[in-house]
């Protein structure tokens, strides 16, 4: 199998790790990965601004670079999401995008639909504290968000549990909101870091050591918080805890 | 033109594909004695439920209770007990039934899921009663619960003009930093004897 | 051009200026939150009540006007009189009207969130009519002569020590009485003189069934029932959108509000109105004001399903620590930020953007209005209507221009890391919102990218 890896704008110019991570990862499992040049953005800071004519170039250059792959992976639920779900005005009509809205994996589905992960043979004796990103719970049902009635399951939770020494914290509101939400971290500073800092809180009162997402946005807003306040919290994507970093290697 | 015929023509002007109705026979949660769920929904809502076993009197019943006890004025629509000081049969306004006390009433169902007994005012000459009443008390026959809204609204098929009404614990409100409080406007207190 | 008195941001700014009542909101609705998980985890079918009531409002909506003109037949066949409006206006002048043929002078209403729609009480009281709101929060927040935060916790805003003061004025408690069992028996004596003297009752509809021509209403005070039990007329103000098509389709709407609205199996009373009551006069009135409209607007019609449970408010984190009144608006929250914009996108424009997309809404919602996707869909459709700040449009424009190409990209993105490093304290300033509370990442020396070309490009992979 041919796997695209789509690293979202913002990973790729502040938190590369976490792609080089991601790679390390998909080739420790023997996948051949390539990495397509010339991509920069799936759109999604235009269409969340109510832009949306101008994600509509960025969302065929996407399609473009990345048809001819069997699968696409990114470290990011939320770029994700913007391709399944919000490129239908871009790209409904496009002969490609059916088949690409179904190829494009988050890095966790990825692993657990796509190579089938059961085991990893990984120690990482910290207590973890996972934060279920929007995105990844209510787009792309990664994950039973807490609202909703039926069996419970994460994939991400599912992954972590894999590996040895690691202890999952319990959080009082398990799935509540960061706040980070793109512009919305500007534009509603108060909400956005009230959201963040109860989240924090929450982690605190948990005892978490090691605070992980699959989603680096809202590991940097709430890194950001962390960071002001002084807490000893570490902050690391998981696509960094399944490539087998540990939270000393991993400045934020 | 109307409103009525401008809403109307707006209403039929474009009209977006019919959705289907959809088919409401599914299975429901049933409980394995929905006369004892019956009476812990019936706690649960902050109310009383009581199982009478056949033979015992109601009147005898209540004399007993403290709530009637310490009452004035008790009227009854019951079938099942005449026990009253206040007959409504008497009252042509009903603002005077304003210093009633308790009132006792029969529902025809009573619904396990969530404690609400179903009434209907066919046999109560003033429908404020049941709710200026300091305290209520319905009664309910056992084989008459059911388990679930949909059992109870299949039963409540043939409607008359009137007044219906799911009654379920006492009235209360959380309206003051959410501190649950009961007897907000309506009763104080609501007991339910359950009738074989 | 956002006014100062409809820009969200700036109030929930001012809200959260005092964080201790901010966070004292915030657990007092996620409490509410708890409550409706435990009763609806009570419930395996939950999720199947969800898509039928969806399912029973679609149908409904595509077929409103039949249903309305046989919901109609029926209760003018029992003895009401239905009353047409197209706006909040003339539902107010229809409402004074029949108050006025009646002599009444006063009344008292039970919660009914479309008479605030239509700012019905500063109406009536213009025309010389006292109206006493009766349900315990709304008799609240009108003495205080503020609207409700909330549409089924209108004073959920408001502390013990306030209500206690409030009633020390208003209803002679005792000062500095705060004990809520105290200050309810001091408002259910207060306003059950008012239900003694009133003229007439206004109530809400929770459901309108087409088939009988009945009315439902739910509360869990007894105020409504009350109300319309000892005057003899009784008027029932409702949308168009509250009809449902049988009284079957109770047994599904009934199991769901409560639980939703307030964690309870179902509100104290729920009333089935069929007819007047006997020698009284029923009048039902009928309120358009946008929503025949908002049916034909497909993007987002299924905002009518609404049966204004208030789920969305109890769950959205922004609500939480914003509070109602910072979205100036008779509904807000999530329901409100769609509805509003919808109508009026210049004034709410503000709205959609109240809000981190974060989805638990839609998940609340009984009948699955899928809120957060119409939120988004908002922000482009305020940018079409012309009302996003230039600022903004201009930002995503230059950012689009930059992003589009991975030339630009790769350099602007190397220059600002560069930047950055050598001046760190280039951004602490007063111009830097997102640094204010947080701190900014450590700029990296390399991008993923240049990694890549330099480790892997070539590498036979």
């Amino acid at each position: 199998m041919s796997v695209g890896l789509f690293i979202p704008c913002y990973i790729d110019q502040f938190y590369p790790d976490v792609g080089i991570a991601t790679l390390e990862l998909l080739e420790q499992f023997g996948v051949k990965v390539d990495f397509p040049e010339g991509q920069t953005c799936c759109g999604q800071p235009m269409t969340n601004a109510g832009c949306v004519d101008d994600a509509r170039p960025l969302a065929h250059r996407f399609l473009h670079l990345f048809k001819a792959y069997d699968y696409v992976v990114a470290p990011s639920a939320s770029c994700v999401a913007m391709v399944r779900h919000h490129y239908e005005s871009h790209l409904g009509n496009h002969p490609d995008y059916e088949s690409l809205k179904v190829k494009t994996y988050e890095l966790c589905e990825f692993l657990v639909e796509v190579l089938k992960v059961e085991t990893l043979d990984l120690s990482f004796p910290y207590r973890v504290g996972l934060h279920e990103s929007c995105h990844g719970l209510r787009e792309l049902r990664m994950g039973q968000s807490s609202e909703l009635v039926g069996t419970a399951f994460s994939k991400s939770r599912q992954l972590l549990e894999l590996i040895d020494g690691l202890e999952i914290t319990t959080l009082k509101r398990p799935d509540e909101c960061c706040g980070f939400g793109g512009t919305f971290a500007v534009n509603q500073e108060a909400v956005s870091c009230m959201m963040g800092l109860d989240r924090v809180a929450d982690h605190e009162q948990a005892d978490t050591q090691v605070l992980t997402a699959t989603d680096m946005s809202c590991l940097m807003h709430l890194d950001g918080l962390i960071r002001r306040q002084k807490k000893p919290i570490h902050v690391m994507h998981i696509a960094q805890i399944l490539a087998g970093r540990k939270p000393a290697e991993v400045t934020a | 033109m109307s409103s009525r015929d401008d809403i109307l023509v707006q209403l039929r002007h474009s009209t977006p594909e019919e959705e289907a109705y959809p088919d409401l026979n599914e299975s429901w949660t049933t409980y394995p004695d929905q006369i004892v769920k019956f009476q812990e929904s019936v706690a649960g809502v902050g109310g009383h439920a009581v199982r009478l076993d056949s033979g015992v009197d109601l009147t005898e019943t209540i004399t007993r209770m403290e709530v009637y006890q310490a009452t004035k004025k008790v009227a009854s629509c019951s079938t099942h007990t005449r026990i009253e000081n206040v007959s409504l049969d008497n009252i042509s306004d009903p603002h005077a039934l304003e210093d009633l006390d308790l009132f006792i009433a029969d529902g025809s169902i009573g619904v396990a899921e969530n404690g609400a007994i179903w009434l209907t005012d066919e046999k109560i000459p003033h429908r404020v009663a049941l709710f200026i009443t300091q305290h209520l008390i319905l009664t309910v026959e056992s084989r008459c619960i059911v388990h679930n809204m949909h059992e109870a609204y299949q039963q409540i098929a043939t409607v008359r003009p009137g007044f219906g009404i799911f009654i379920s614990g006492p009235s209360k409100t959380a309206d003051i930093e959410q501190s649950l409080v009961t007897g907000a406007h309506g009763a104080r207190s609501l007991t339910v004897f359950i009738l074989d | 051009m956002t006014t100062k008195s409809h820009d969200h941001a700036a109030k929930a700014k001012q809200f959260i200026s005092n964080p201790e009542k901010a966070h004292w909101h915030d657990e007092a609705l996620w409490f509410i939150r708890e409550k409706r998980d435990k009763q609806v985890h009570s419930l395996p079918e939950w999720e199947r009540l969800r898509e039928l009531a969806s399912q029973i409002k679609a149908h409904t909506i595509s077929k409103l006007g039949s249903y309305l003109v046989a919901f109609e037949e029926q209760a003018t066949a029992l003895g009401a009189q239905v009353h047409w409006a197209k706006d909040g206006e003339e539902h107010n002048r229809i409402v004074h009207g029949i108050l006025k043929n009646h002599g009444v002078q006063r009344v008292v209403k039970s919660k009914s969130m479309l008479t605030e729609e239509c700012h019905l009480n500063p109406y009536l009281e213009k025309q010389g009519i006292e109206v006493v709101d009766t349900d315990l929060g709304e008799r609240i927040v009108q003495l205080r002569h503020e609207p409700p935060s909330h549409i089924v916790l209108p004073a959920i805003h408001i502390k013990k020590e306030e209500v206690g003061e409030l009633f020390h004025e208003h209803l002679g408690t005792d000062q500095g009485a705060t004990d809520p069992d105290y200050l309810t028996e001091a408002a259910r004596h207060h306003l059950r003189e008012k239900f003694m003297e009133a003229d007439a009752g206004i109530t809400g509809v929770n459901f309108a069934i087409a088939e009988t021509g009945g009315i439902v209403i739910c509360t869990n005070e007894g105020n409504a029932d009350l109300g319309v039990s000892l005057p003899k007329l009784h008027i029932a103000c409702m949308g168009l959108e509250k009809l449902i098509p049988r009284m079957e389709d109770l047994s599904i709407f009934i199991r769901l509000l409560a639980r939703s609205a307030t964690g309870q199996p179902i509100t104290t009373y729920t009333s089935h109105f069929h007819g007047p009551i006997a020698d009284g006069e029923l009048h039902i009135v009928l309120l358009d004001n946008g929503r025949s409209a908002l049916r034909l607007n497909r993007a987002f019609s299924e905002a009518l399903n609404c049966i204004r449970c208030g789920a969305c408010m109890n769950t959205c984190p922004v609500y939480r620590r914003s509070g109602g009144h910072s979205y100036s608006a008779t509904v807000p929250g999530p329901i409100g930020s769609v509805l509003n914009p919808v109508q009026d996108a210049g004034t709410y424009h503000s709205l959609p953007f109240a809000c981190s997309l974060c989805g638990s809404c839609t998940d609340v919602c009984p009948v699955k209005i899928p809120l957060h996707h119409q939120l988004l869909a908002l922000r482009n459709h305020i940018r079409l209507k012309g009302h996003l700040a230039w600022g903004k449009k201009m930002t995503m424009t230059l950012a689009a221009g930059v992003l589009g190409s991975p030339f630009l990209f790769r350099f602007f993105g190397a220059l600002a890391r560069r930047v950055l490093k050598t001046f760190p304290g280039l951004m602490n300033n007063r111009f830097n919102t997102w640094g204010k509370q947080r701190d900014l990442p450590t700029p990296p020396v390399t991008s993923f990218a240049s990694w890549y070309k330099k480790n892997r490009r070539g590498d036979g992979a």
